[in-house]
C-alpha cells in the first residue's frame, strides 16, 4: 500500500513537471524513456522474477502496433478494439512460444526467444502487400481525436506512457507478493525444488510469459502513435528487444524501480550523446556501449544496488521505512 | 491391505549404466522405513524416478493404489508423494517463511492461512526466529530443514527424505527425529534415506538394502543390518558369495 502511495506521488510529480515544461524535444525524450520502461518492467515480469531471459521482446511490440494500424487503416476498425486484438494476438504468440520453449532453460530459452523474434520481423518485411514491408506504416493526422489514440501535443503520449509506467509497476508489485509471485520465485531458485513443493513449473512460466508480453503490447500499442509510424526495424528489431533486456539489467533486476533507473539512464545518455557526438560517425553509440560496460563491472547487479551499496556507505544515513527494493 | 507405495520391477538406465537394475517393494501405510546402500546403490535414482524426475525404463509406479505414471513431479507432490533434496533448495528471493508458504499455497491455501501455518511448522523445529530472514544469511541445516518444512505443507502421505539429516547439528538432529516420529504418529509415512546409521536405527521399524540397483534385503533393521548379504554390499564381493551377481559392472 505504502509504495503504491508512492509511485502515485511520483506519478503526479512526473505529469506536472510534463505538463509545465516548455521545451517538447525533452518531453519526447521523457516519454521514449517511459515507454521503454514500461517494456522493462513488462519484460521483468518473466526475466526478473523468474530468471528466463527472452530476447525477443520486441515482438510483442511489433505485432499489437501492426495488428492495430493495419486494422485501422485497412478496415477501418477503433484503434481501442484493434489495441485489444493486438494484445490477444501477442498474447497468443507468446503462449505457444513459451509452451513450446519454455522446458528449455538458460540460454536455449534466450536463444528461441531471439529466433522467434527474427521470424517475426521477416514475416513483416516478406509480406510487404500487407505491411508494406521494409518502407514502414505513416500514421498521420491533423487533429486531436482521442478515441483514435490520436493527439498533436507531444504531452498527452507523455502522460499516457508514465500513466501506463505507473499502472505496470504497481501491477509488478502485486504479481510479487501474489501466489504466482511465489510460484515464480521458487522456479528462479530451482525448478526442482519448486516442483518437488507442488508448482506446475511449465504452465506457471508459460503464464508469466504471457502477462509479460501482455503488458508489452499495451506499451507498443500507444508508442507506434506516438511516434506516428511504424517503422519494422525499429519495432521488431533485435535492437529494441536487447535494449529492452539491457535497461531492466543494468538497472537492477531485484528492485522495483530497477527498469526505471535504467531506462532513463539510457535515453538520456543516449540523448546526450547523440546531440553532442551523434555527427561524429558511432561515437555516441560507442559512449552508450562504455557506459553500460562500465555499470556492469562496477557491479553486474545493477544501478540499483550500487546505489544501495553507496546508501549504506553512509555512516550516520537516516532510516528509511519505505523499501525500492521488491524482495 | 493395499501398500501405499509398490514398486514392480523398475529399471532405469542411463546409456550403459544400469542405475536401476529390478528393484521390486513395497512400503505399507503409516510408520517410517530407512533405505540404505552404498554409494551409487540406486537410492537417488530410486527417489527420482518415485517423484517423476525420471521416466523409468520399465516397470510400474503405484501409489496409494493408482499408477502414477503419467503424473508430473508437482502433481504427485499434491497428490501427496513428496521427497527433499540432498543438497539444499532455498527460494533466494523469498523470506524463510514465504519459501515454506509455497507448499501450502499448492494445496489450495491462502496466503493468510499458509502464512500461519507456515508459522507453526517453523515453530516446530525452532525455527521461528528466521522467519523473516532471507535465506541467503542462514547455515546449510536450516536450508535442509526449510525443504523439509516446504513439501510438509502439502499434508504429504509419504515422505521421501534423501540425506536430509547428513549435515545437521547434533541439537537439529534429535529435534527433526522428534518430529519425523511424531509425524509418524499422526499418519505420515517416510522413507528415510541416510547413511547416518544412528538416525536408522533409532527411527527405522523396517529397514531396505540397496546394492547395484537392486533389493538385496529388507526387514527388522537389526537382522537386516548384520545380513551377510549387507555386509558384502558395504565391504565388498570376497565376503560372501551368492549375490553379487548384479554388482560386477556397478
Amino acid at each position: 500500500m505504502k509504495r503504491t502511495l508512492v509511485i502515485l506521488v511520483v506519478w503526479a510529480l512526473f505529469a506536472s513537471a510534463g505538463i509545465l515544461l516548455r521545451n517538447n524535444y525533452l518531453v519526447s525524450v521523457a516519454t521514449s524513456a517511459a515507454f521503454l520502461a514500461v517494456w522493462g518492467q513488462s519484460w521483468n515480469v518473466l526475466g526478473g522474477l523468474s530468471g528466463n531471459i527472452s530476447l525477443g521482446h520486441s515482438m510483442f511490440v511489433a505485432i499489437p502496433a501492426y495488428v492495430t494500424i493495419l486494422l485501422f487503416q485497412r478496415a477501418d476498425v477503433s484503434p481501442l478494439l484493434g489495441a485489444l486484438l493486438g494484445i490477444a494476438a501477442a498474447v497468443a504468440l507468446a503462449a505457444v512460444i513459451g509452451a513450446a520453449t519454455l522446458r528449455l532453460t538458460g540460454p536455449y530459452f534466450s536463444l528461441a526467444t531471439l529466433a522467434a523474434g527474427a521470424v517475426v520481423l521477416s514475416l513483416i518485411l516478406h509480406y510487404d502487400e500487407l505491411t508494406s514491408g521494409p518502407s514502414g506504416i505513416p500514421i498521420s493526422f491533423a487533429h486531436d481525436a482521442p478515441e483514435k489514440l490520436e493527439f498533436t501535443n507531444v504531452r498527452a503520449y507523455y502522460l499516457i506512457a508514465i500513466t501506463l509506467l505507473a499502472a505496470v509497476t504497481i501491477f509488478l508489485d502485486m504479481i510479487k507478493r501474489s501466489r504466482l509471485g511465489y510460484y515464480i520465485a521458487a522456479i528462479k531458485s530451482s525448478e526442482a525444488a519448486a516442483a518437488a513443493a507442488g508448482v506446475r513449473v511449465a504452465w506457471v512460466k508459460v503464464l508469466a510469459f504471457c502477462l509479460s508480453a501482455a503488458l508489452t503490447a499495451l506499451g507498443g500499442v500507444f508508442y507506434v502513435f506516438f511516434i506516428g509510424f511504424a517503422d519494422p526495424n525499429f519495432l521488431a528489431g533485435l535492437a529494441l528487444s536487447v535494449k529492452i533486456a539491457l535497461i531492466a539489467v543494468v538497472g537492477g533486476t531485484g528492485f522495483l524501480i530497477g527498469p526505471i533507473i535504467g531506462a532513463v539512464f539510457y535515453e538520456s545518455i543516449d540523448a546526450v550523446a547523440n546531440a553532442y557526438f551523434g555527427a561524429a560517425g558511432g561515437w555516441d553509440v560507442m559512449i552508450l556501449g562504455l557506459s553500460v560496460v562500465a555499470i556492469v563491472m562496477t557491479d553486474p547487479r545493477g544501478l540499483c544496488f550500487m546505489a544501495e551499496r553507496l546508501w549504506q556507505a553512509i555512516p550516520f544515513r537516516p532510516k528509511v521505512s519505505i523499501s525500492a527494493r521488491g524482495v | 491391505m493395499t501398500a501405499l507405495l509398490a514398486l514392480g520391477g523398475v529399471a532405469k538406465s542411463f546409456g550403459a549404466v544400469q542405475s536401476l537394475v529390478d528393484v521390486t517393494f513395497a512400503i505399507e501405510d503409516h510408520g517410517i522405513v530407512g533405505l540404505i546402500g552404498p554409494n551409487g546403490a540406486g537410492k537417488s535414482t530410486l527417489i527420482n524416478v518415485l517423484t517423476g524426475v525420471y521416466a523409468p525404463n520399465s516397470g510400474t509406479v503405484y501409489f496409494a493404489g493408482r499408477d502414477i505414471a503419467a503424473l508430473s513431479t508437482a502433481d504427485r507432490a499434491r497428490i501427496g508423494l513428496v521427497r527433499t533434496f540432498q543438497r539444499p533448495h532455498p527460494i533466494l528471493d523469498l523470506t524463510c517463511i514465504e519459501g515454506v508458504m509455497v507448499g501450502g499455497l499448492c494445496r489450495g491455501l491462502s496466503q493468510a492461512e499458509a502464512r500461519s501455518e507456515a508459522h507453526e511448522k517453523l515453530e516446530l523445529l525452532g525455527l521461528a526466529n528466521v522467519a523473516d530472514y532471507s535465506p541467503r544469511k542462514l547455515p546449510t541445516g536450516h536450508l535442509k530443514l526449510l525443504d523439509f518444512l516446504r513439501v510438509l505443507m502439502l499434508r504429504p502421505r509419504l515422505v521421501l527424505l534423501d540425506e536430509l539429516m547428513a549435515g545437521l547439528s547434533h541439537n537439529e538432529l534429535e529435534v527433526v527425529q522428534g518430529v519425523i516420529e511424531q509425524l509418524a504418529q499422526t499418519g505420515i509415512t517416510f522413507l528415510v534415506v541416510e547413511h547416518l546409521m544412528g538416525v536408522i536405527r533409532r527411527l527405522s521399524r523396517h529397514l531396505v538394502v540397496m546394492d547395484a540397483g537392486q533389493i538385496v534385503t529388507e526387514g527388522e533393521p537389526t537382522t537386516v543390518i548384520h545380513d551377510p548379504r549387507v555386509v558384502a554390499a558395504y565391504l565388498g564381493d570376497d565376503v560372501e558369495s551368492g549375490s553379487g551377481d548384479g554388482a560386477s559392472h556397478a
